[in-house]
């Protein structure tokens, strides 16, 4: 086990075991936001795990994962807008753990590809997560706000 | 047309990115899926702003 499978796994453990916990239990609202950050969990675990096999197919299932992740939950914001209720305190703090990790990760992933077109494709699904978090958020707080008009 | 172009010429960047192997076939069928891509984004555009 290199150093780039510890950290899958601890981020699997992490990442992935508040996730579960979140969307488990609680109001609606907690869980659609709970789901949306292990979008994020799932998909660097991806990019770590690519780098510690040496698959850079793996790079791939994080691209399609960092494309529909925040499209679902923008669905989830969309149908389920009357339903949502208050959003969580922890929504903003969340956010911002997964950007900050999205950005430590491709950054790493990025300066052990070296230059080149893989990396620009990591680099590439670093920005779509991270842009696509921030808006799916942004969108299920707007959608608590309005009252099911978001 | 100078859009579809644009989009054209954006979206077949991105295709050289994705693949995994640069060769002449991949440059033909990246040009025309990069096509309909654009032709789609300007009528999604127009759709959308009405015109």
């Amino acid at each position: 086990m290199n150093a780039w499978l510890a950290c899958a796994a601890l981020l699997l453990v992490a990442g992935l075991l508040p996730v579960v916990w979140g969307t488990a239990r609680g109001p609606l609202g907690h869980r659609a936001m709970a789901q949306n950050c292990g979008t994020s969990v799932v998909c660097l675990v991806m990019l770590l795990l690519a780098q510690g096999y040496g698959r850079p197919a793996y790079t791939d299932l994080a691209l399609v994962l960092a494309v529909l992740g925040p499209v679902g939950t923008l669905v989830f914001a969309r149908l389920l807008a009357d339903e949502l209720g208050e959003a969580p305190r922890w929504a903003r703090p969340a956010t911002a753990l997964a950007v900050g990790a999205t950005a430590l990760v491709v950054i790493a992933s990025c300066v052990a590809t070296g230059p080149g077109r893989a990396a620009v494709k990591v680099a590439l699904v670093g920005v779509l997560l991270a842009a696509g978090n921030v808006i799916a958020s942004r969108d299920l707080s707007a959608a608590h706000r309005d009252g099911g008009h978001g | 047309m100078a859009e579809i172009l644009l989009w054209q010429v954006a979206l077949t960047a991105l295709w050289f990115v994705l693949i995994s192997t640069v060769e002449p076939l991949e440059v033909f069928v990246g040009l025309g899926c990069a096509l309909v891509g654009a032709v789609a984004a300007v009528a999604a555009r127009r759709a959308v702003s009405g015109r």
